[in-house]
């Protein structure tokens, strides 16, 4: 480097005196590039986990929504929003918000990582998530995999994750899945999906019910159902028919 | 024949290549600055020398980190940066919250050079006198841009904070030193 000369100190510092003479006793040496290079590998490999983890959450919420047909109550109109809600796996989006701010975090110790606002980092990540997730759910066969593959191929503990959404979920205020056991004019009967459950609900649908009707519905089919529940009476807003998972069926 | 001096970064390279000489030139000319960093931002100047001493020690065993396409004075301000805000922490419970607010959204704040050139003077007069009243999380910006002339980018990169974050501990920072000065009954000459 040509102009890489510089003046040498005339007056010297007594920090620069003990600094200098401390590296020249090798007292103190110089980290070698590989250390740094070594930190940013580990750093770089760590964030790809946690966020192929984040994402990985995120499929599993969409996928399991749909497996369990939590999703059908969105069908419903706006009487369907709290049952969804309520049914809705908001443990497992905690978590995910938590890899993904994990994730935030080690960003944030990358070099200009720290220069964009957190939240708007955050909500970055989400939709990135988000659209990844759907990419995954709806476009690859990794759920199918996941859930029906060679237990051999697959983490015992992701598949026991995807086989506990062949069990329906537990009915709670006014929503089952069940499975119809006979067709009367106004009224239906059915039965919890739940293996090993003989819960028999009377469904009462109303007239005029835009979402709760039960034309195209047979004896066998499984449905999704919501409504106002007194005991094992429930009055239906909704029902909606839904290809059952092998695992539900009695 | 004139020597012409080579840039911090020029120096930095040099000691990543084993050059010690050029690592004493880095040290004579941060030292000073260093130091009143130091003696600012930790209103005390019991064992600044030492913790200066320190940050120099880090420097040179990390220097392999730093990327020389970068500016070398954010890089070392922020080892320095570390050092004080450890050493504050053994003196005070909590002086910088590890998550402060106004990292989460983005401000509408934008550096102004030419009000920094108007301001530069005054400012430097007044820091010198009210900065240890106020919070140290705003005395820190205000000593990294008035006193060590540091643009919000470069003070970005020593705090790890977004630039816009610059400017409102900038902003806050003259409110709360106007408001030390009242309490003080001093006259304040910023705006």
């Amino acid at each position: 480097m040509e102009n890489n000369t510089y003046k040498k100190p005339n007056e010297k510092t007594s920090i620069k005196d003990k600094l200098l003479s401390k590296i020249s006793s090798n007292d103190i040496s110089m980290r070698p590039k590989i250390y740094f290079t070594g930190k940013l590998i580990i750093l770089g490999i760590l964030s790809f986990i946690v966020l192929v983890i984040s994402v990985f959450i995120f499929n599993f919420i969409l996928f399991s929504i749909h497996a369990q047909a939590t999703d059908a109550l969105l069908g419903f109109g706006p009487r369907g929003i709290l049952p969804f809600l309520a049914a809705f796996p908001w443990m497992l989006l905690i978590i995910d918000i938590i890899f993904i701010a994990a994730f935030q975090w080690i960003l944030r110790k990358f070099h200009h990582g720290y220069r964009k606002p957190i939240l708007i980092g955050l909500i970055g990540i989400f939709i990135v998530t988000i659209v990844v997730g759907v990419i995954i759910d709806k476009a690859t066969p990794v759920n199918d995999f996941l859930h029906h593959g060679d237990p051999r191929f697959v983490p015992s503990q992701i598949h026991d994750l995807y086989l506990g959404t062949d069990r329906p979920p537990r009915p709670t205020g006014g929503t089952c899945l069940c499975i119809i056991t006979s067709i009367g004019t106004s009224t239906i009967t059915a039965e919890n999906a739940l293996l090993g459950s003989t819960t028999q609900f009377l469904i009462i649908i109303p007239l005029h019910e835009r979402h709760a009707t039960t034309s195209s519905l047979s004896v066998g089919d499984t449905v999704m159902i919501a409504g106002d529940q007194q005991g094992n009476i429930i009055r239906a807003f909704g029902i909606h028919k839904i290809e059952p998972v092998s695992g539900w069926i009695k | 024949m004139d020597i012409i001096e080579p840039t911090d970064e020029q120096l930095a390279i040099s000691v990543q290549n084993g050059d010690r000489e050029a690592f004493g030139a880095l040290v004579e000319r941060y030292e000073a600055k260093l130091l009143r960093y130091g003696k600012k931002f930790l209103s005390t100047h019991e064992d600044i020398q030492d913790m200066v001493q320190d940050i120099f020690i880090s420097a040179y065993k990390n220097i392999k980190s730093f990327d020389p396409k970068q500016k070398f004075s954010p890089w070392i301000y922020r080892i320095a940066h570390n050092a004080f805000v450890n050493g504050l922490r053994s003196k005070i419970r909590n002086p910088l919250l590890l998550f402060d607010l106004d990292t989460l959204v983005s401000h509408p704040i934008y550096e102004d050079p030419a009000e920094k050139e108007r301001e530069l003077a005054y400012m430097k007069k007044m820091i010198d006198v009210g900065l240890e009243k106020i919070s140290a999380k705003y005395r820190e910006a205000l000593i990294l841009y008035y006193l060590e002339e540091l643009s919000y980018q470069e003070i970005a990169d020593v705090l790890h904070i977004p630039t816009s974050t610059v400017g409102v501990r900038i902003r806050r920072g003259k409110e709360a030193l106007r408001k030390a000065y009242k309490k003080l009954n001093l006259h304040y000459d910023g705006k």
